[in-house]
């Protein structure tokens, strides 16, 4: 019963949400250490202690074994916060890795306007995550991170769900463009998130 | 599921709510900040005896 | 044991921002100009099959295959 989804659950891309993570890495999950003594009971507010915690984002690494960072994204599925909490985890800046987890269950399980106008703002962050794979540790930056969740197929070993088009929902005026910071620098526009800075300062 | 609700024990997970979430940041914002600048003041504390 | 060891080994990899502040800047305009970049390209892609539809849709019926 630690296993299974809260009551209660809505379906996700019309299945328990859980079910998003493949089966072989599932199992791999609930066999885990870290899922047994440490996710058990956790909620939307003390999962925020553990996933400041993490060193690493990723999937499996070694002999298949999975990161805790993969680990917190399943205890989300399961206990499927509201969506402004996933929002406030989103904002909690100086947290960089729960950011990370936050923008990859938001990535599996939000509509796909909200997915593009939560996570784009973020391709203008570009601190460091570790990210641990088979081939070990290497560097990643948050925005690559990000542009992952946006563009591939399958990030952390989770195949992503399918995702409009951001062309596609522009067209249907369902999203204005993308707004990139620099490129509105480079045309000399003025930066309206700048100047709300220098203003306070 | 029904040997621990024999036992009175509730199999639901409570929901924390948002204000509780926002709550929680806010604490550990302030317990890093405290870390970091712990760890400030303890190198200029060295530094200073450095000098002396 | 050596697979405990293993397991709590330090990750070899620094994630500490901000060492370098002016370059860490720097491989993040590149990185965002990449993507800019893709960006204008896909759009002229679909502008250059969106303009191949009016084409083939202005044609008379017996042109078109």
């Amino acid at each position: 019963m630690a296993n299974t989804t809260i009551t209660g659950a809505q379906a996700v891309h019309g299945q328990n949400p859980q079910f998003l993570v493949e089966t072989v890495v599932r199992n791999r999950i609930y066999e885990s250490t870290f899922w047994k003594e440490h996710c058990f009971a956790l909620t939307a507010e003390s999962l925020i202690d553990k996933a400041i915690e993490v060193r690493f984002i990723g999937g499996v690494y070694g002999n298949q074994r999975p990161t805790e960072f993969l680990c917190l994204l399943l205890k989300l599925l399961q206990i499927q916060p509201e969506k402004e909490i996933l929002v406030e985890y989103l904002r909690a800046e100086e947290f960089k890795y729960l950011r990370a987890l936050a923008a990859l269950y938001i990535r599996m399980t939000f509509r796909a306007v909200d997915i593009y106008e939560l996570l784009e703002p973020l391709l203008k962050d570009y601190r460091k995550l570790r990210l641990r794979d088979m081939s070990g540790y290497t560097l990643v930056f948050m925005d690559e991170f990000i542009y992952s969740l946006l563009t591939e197929e399958r990030v952390c070993d989770i195949i992503m769900p399918r995702i409009a088009k951001r062309s596609v929902l522009e067209e249907n005026g369902e999203l204005g463009p993308r707004k990139s910071r620099l490129l509105a620098a480079m045309e000399g526009e003025s930066d309206p998130e700048l100047e709300e800075k220098q203003s306070h300062s | 599921r029904a040997h621990l609700r024999a036992l009175g024990q509730t199999t639901k997970i409570a929901r924390s709510t948002l204000a509780q979430v926002q709550a929680r940041i806010a604490f550990l914002r302030e317990k890093t900040k405290e870390a970091a600048s712990a760890k400030a003041f303890d190198f200029d504390q060295r530094l200073a005896e450095v000098r002396m | 044991s050596i697979l405990h060891e293993k397991e709590d080994e330090v990750p070899d990899v620094d994630d500490t921002d901000g060492l370098d502040p002016a370059a860490e800047f720097e491989a993040w305009r590149l990185r965002e100009l990449g993507r800019i970049k893709k960006e204008k390209e896909d759009e002229m892609v679909r502008e250059k099959e969106r303009e191949e539809i009016e084409r083939r849709r202005a044609m008379p019926e017996e042109q078109r295959l």
